[in-house]
C-alpha cells in the first residue's frame, strides 16, 4: 500500500506541490529515497530512523521506498524530514492512514524526535491555502504560517509524539496564532543631525517618492548617520507590501521567531559583498540583498569601493523591479522593488571638495574624477537624487539641536505618498504606490509641469544634455516635491529644484 | 568460525582449527539462544558463491539471517561485524531468497548474536539493513 502525504519544493518565492509517497514493501529491509533528492534530503532517512526509533516506534523490517513526486523537480532542504516520517508513521499504523489528507506537511527532524523550524513556511502556507489544505510545520513555525489565513487549519507541534497524539485525540494542540514582532522604539531619530539641512530635505524627498539618492561628501558629514535614520521616516508597509516582504525573508530563512514586522526592511551590506550575495544565486539560488530589501532600502555605504561589476549588476533591478537569475537548474525571479540610499567620499583621501585641500596624489579634481570613473555612467543615471554635503563646523556643532524630529517628517512623506497612491490606483495602477514605481507613460500625463515649469525643463534638458531616462528621472522628483507639497500641479520651481539635484550626477557623468 | 580467506591450506593448522572449533561451539550456543526464542532453525553454514551464512532461522511471518561472533569481550565482537562482512551477508542473503521464493515477503531481518567467553549470548535484532 501507498501512503500519500503533500509538501512543497521552492521555486523563488513559489511553492510548488510535492507528493510524498511511501511504501512499505515485502523484501530485503531497506529505505530508499528517490525523486532527485539532493544531499540534505536523502540524510533525511538518518533523522527519520533515528527520530522514529526516539519517538518509540521502530523501523519495519520491510522494504521502505519513498518518492518525492514529480520526479524530475530537484528537492533540496530539510523539510522534507517531517512529511516522510508522518507518511511511514501512517503506512505501520502509528497514525489513522487518512490523517494526514487535506495537509500540506514541511518541518526537520531532530535525532529526538524533535520538529526544528525551516525557511519557507509563509509562502508554503499561502501554496497550502490556495490549495485549500491545512498545514502541519513546526510550532517555532506556526505564528508565521497563520498570517496565511485566519481560516486554515494549522498544527504546529515541537515534537513527532505531540502529533500522533493529536491526531489520535488524546492532546489535541491549539490553532497558532499570528504574531507581530515588537516592534522596539527606533533610537534613530532626525532630530539628532545638526546642519545638513539640504540632505535632510533630499532625504524628505526621497522618502517621500521612493526615489535613489546619492549622498556625496568627506569622511564624518555625516552621511551614514543620515541614512541609518531613513527607516524612521519611512511609512509602514501596507498588509499586501508585507506578505511579499515576509514571504521573501521566509524563503531566506531570516523571519525569527514567526514573528512578522510591518517596518521596512533596510539591508546594508558590506562594501566586499559578491554579485550573488547582492542580487542573488549560489547554490540553491537564494535571494539577495536586493530582494530582501524589497519594499525598503538598500543602503551601500561607500559606493565606490563595490566591485564595479557587481554594482552594474543592480542596474536592472533597479529599472524594472525585480530581478531573474539564471543558472543551470534554476530560473528563478524575486521581486526586488528598492530604494537604493549610496554614500560615498568624493575622492580616495575623502577631502577634495574641501576648500583649500592639497592633495597627495596631485590635483584634486583629477583624484575625485579617478575615484568617481568607478561608479559606471549608467547607473548613476538611475540615480535621482545627488547630494553634496559638505563639512561640518565646530559651529554648526554648537547650534541648538533641530526642533524638527522624524515623527513630523514621517508625518509629511506618510501625506506624500497617500496622495500618489490615490493617483495611481485611480489610473487603474494598483502596484504602483510612488512615483519611483510609476511607468514613464503614466507619468508624463500625471507629471506635467506647467508652461514656465515646461519652458524651463526644456532648456535645462538641452544645456545638460539629459538622457531619456534622466529627463523622467527629473520629472518624477518635481512630481514628488509637488505631492510633498500637496499641489496638484507642477509649477517651474519643482522643475528647478529637482533639476538641482541631477546636476551633480551629471557633472560626475561627464567627468566620468 | 567460518572465513571468507579461501587460502588453500595444506595441513590442518593448529591454530585455525581452535579458531573453528571456538566458532563451532559459539555457533551452537546461538542456535540454542534462537530456538529458545521460538524461532526453527531452517539453515546452518549455508555456503553461496559470495559468502556463508551462520545460521538461517524463521519464526512465523519473520525470517532470519544470522551472524554470530565470538570474541573475548562482546565490544569487539560487535566491531568485528564490519560493512564489508555485512555486505557478504546481504549478498549471501539473496542466494538464500533465490533458492527459497516463498520467504520473500516475509520480514526480512539481518541479526548479529554476540558470545563471549562463558557469558551469555547477546542477541542484536535488526543490527544492519540491506542498504549499505
Amino acid at each position: 500500500m501507498v501512503q500519500r502525504v503533500s509538501t512543497v519544493a521552492f521555486e523563488g518565492i513559489d511553492a510548488r506541490a510535492v507528493d510524498v509517497q511511501v511504501q512499505v514493501a515485502a523484501g530485503m529491509p531497506a529505505f530508499h529515497v528517490v525523486g532527485l533528492p539532493d544531499k540534505a534530503v536523502s540524510e533525511a532517512r538518518e533523522r527519520v530512523r533515528s527520530a522514529l526509533i526516539a519517538s518509540g516506534l521502530a523501523l519495519p523490517a520491510r522494504r521502505i521506498t519513498v518518492n518525492l513526486a514529480p520526479a524530475d523537480l530537484p528537492k533540496e532542504g530539510s523539510h522534507y524530514d517531517l512529511p516522510i516520517a508522518l507518511g511511514l508513521m501512517a503506512a505501520i499504523g502509528a497514525i489513522p492512514s487518512d490523517a494526514l489528507t487535506g495537509f500540506t506537511v514541511l518541518g526537520e527532524l531532530g535525532l529526538d524526535g524533535s520538529v526544528a523550524p525551516v525557511a519557507g513556511v509563509l509562502p508554503a502556507a499561502i501554496g497550502a491555502n490556495a490549495r485549500s489544505e491545512g498545514l502541519i510545520c513546526a510550532a517555532a513555525c506556526g505564528p508565521e504560517a497563520a498570517w496565511a489565513s485566519p481560516e486554515m487549519e494549522i498544527i504546529a507541534a515541537t515534537s513527532l509524539i505531540q502529533l500522533a497524539n493529536h491526531f489520535r485525540g488524546t492532546q489535541v494542540l491549539a490553532r497558532p496564532q499570528p504574531k507581530v514582532r515588537e516592534v522596539e522604539a527606533n533610537p534613530l531619530d532626525l532630530k539628532d543631525i545638526k546642519g545638513q539641512e539640504s540632505a535632510k530635505r533630499a532625504l524628505e524627498i526621497a522618502a517621500a517618492g521612493g526615489h535613489n539618492l546619492l549622498l556625496c561628501g568627506p569622511p564624518g558629514a555625516g552621511k551614514s548617520m543620515l541614512a541609518s535614520r531613513l527607516p524612521s521616516i519611512l511609512p509602514p508597509l501596507t498588509p499586501a507590501e508585507l506578505l511579499e516582504v515576509s514571504m521573501i525573508a521566509s524563503v531566506a530563512g531570516e523571519i525569527a521567531d514567526g514573528a512578522l514586522t510591518n517596518q521596512r526592511p533596510f539591508r546594508a551590506p558590506h562594501h566586499s559583498a559578491s554579485m550573488a550575495a547582492l542580487v542573488g544565486g549560489g547554490l540553491r539560488v537564494k535571494p539577495g540583498e536586493v530582494s530582501l530589501a524589497h519594499h525598503g532600502v538598500l543602503f551601500l555605504d561607500e559606493f565606490p569601493e563595490f566591485e564595479p561589476r557587481v554594482l552594474d549588476s543592480l542596474r536592472q533591478p533597479l529599472e524594472i523591479g525585480e530581478v531573474s537569475i539564471a543558472r543551470a537548474n534554476h530560473r528563478i525571479t524575486y521581486p526586488a522593488r528598492f530604494m537604493l540610499i549610496a554614500a560615498m567620499n568624493p575622492c580616495r583621501c575623502g577631502h577634495a571638495d574641501d576648500p583649500g585641500f592639497a592633495c597627495r596624489r596631485g590635483a584634486p579634481e583629477r583624484c575625485a574624477a579617478d575615484y568617481q570613473a568607478r561608479l559606471s555612467g549608467p547607473l548613476l543615471d538611475r540615480i535621482d537624487l545627488t547630494v553634496e554635503m559638505p563639512s561640518l563646523s565646530a559651529a554648526d556643532l554648537m547650534l541648538p539641536p533641530p526642533t524638527e524630529d522624524s515623527r513630523t517628517v514621517a508625518a509629511r512623506v506618510a501625506r506624500a505618498r497617500e496622495r500618489q497612491g490615490q493617483r495611481y490606483a485611480q489610473l487603474g495602477l494598483t502596484d504602483v504606490r510612488c512615483n519611483a514605481q510609476a511607468p514613464a507613460t503614466v507619468l508624463e500625463e500625471a507629471a506635467k509641469p506647467d508652461r514656465s515649469g515646461l519652458v524651463l525643463l526644456r532648456e535645462a534638458a538641452d544645456a545638460m544634455r539629459l538622457s531619456a531616462r534622466g529627463y523622467h528621472r527629473v520629472l518624477r522628483v518635481a512630481r514628488t516635491l509637488a505631492d510633498l507639497e500637496g499641489t496638484e500641479t507642477v509649477t517651474r520651481l519643482h522643475v528647478a529644484e529637482a533639476l538641482s539635484y541631477r546636476s551633480l550626477a551629471e557633472e560626475a557623468r561627464r567627468a566620468a | 568460525m567460518p572465513s571468507d580467506r579461501r587460502k588453500a591450506v595444506g595441513g590442518p593448522d593448529p591454530a585455525r582449527a581452535a579458531a573453528f572449533r571456538q566458532g563451532l561451539s559459539a555457533e551452537n550456543r546461538a542456535a540454542l539462544l534462537l530456538i529458545a526464542k521460538g524461532f526453527r532453525i531452517a539453515a546452518r553454514r549455508f555456503k553461496t558463491p559470495v559468502g556463508e551464512l551462520d545460521i538461517v532461522a524463521r519464526r512465523r511471518q519473520t525470517l532470519l539471517f544470522v551472524e554470530v561472533k565470538a570474541r573475548a569481550r562482546s565490544d569487539d565482537a560487535a566491531e568485528a561485524v564490519t560493512l564489508r562482512q555485512q555486505k557478504r551477508i546481504v549478498a549471501a542473503a539473496q542466494y538464500w531468497l533465490a533458492s527459497h521464493p516463498g520467504d520473500y515477503t516475509k520480514y526480512i531481518r539481518f541479526d548479529v548474536i554476540l558470545v563471549t567467553g562463558w557469558g551469555f549470548p547477546r542477541h542484536i535484532a535488526g543490527a544492519f539493513d540491506a542498504e549499505c
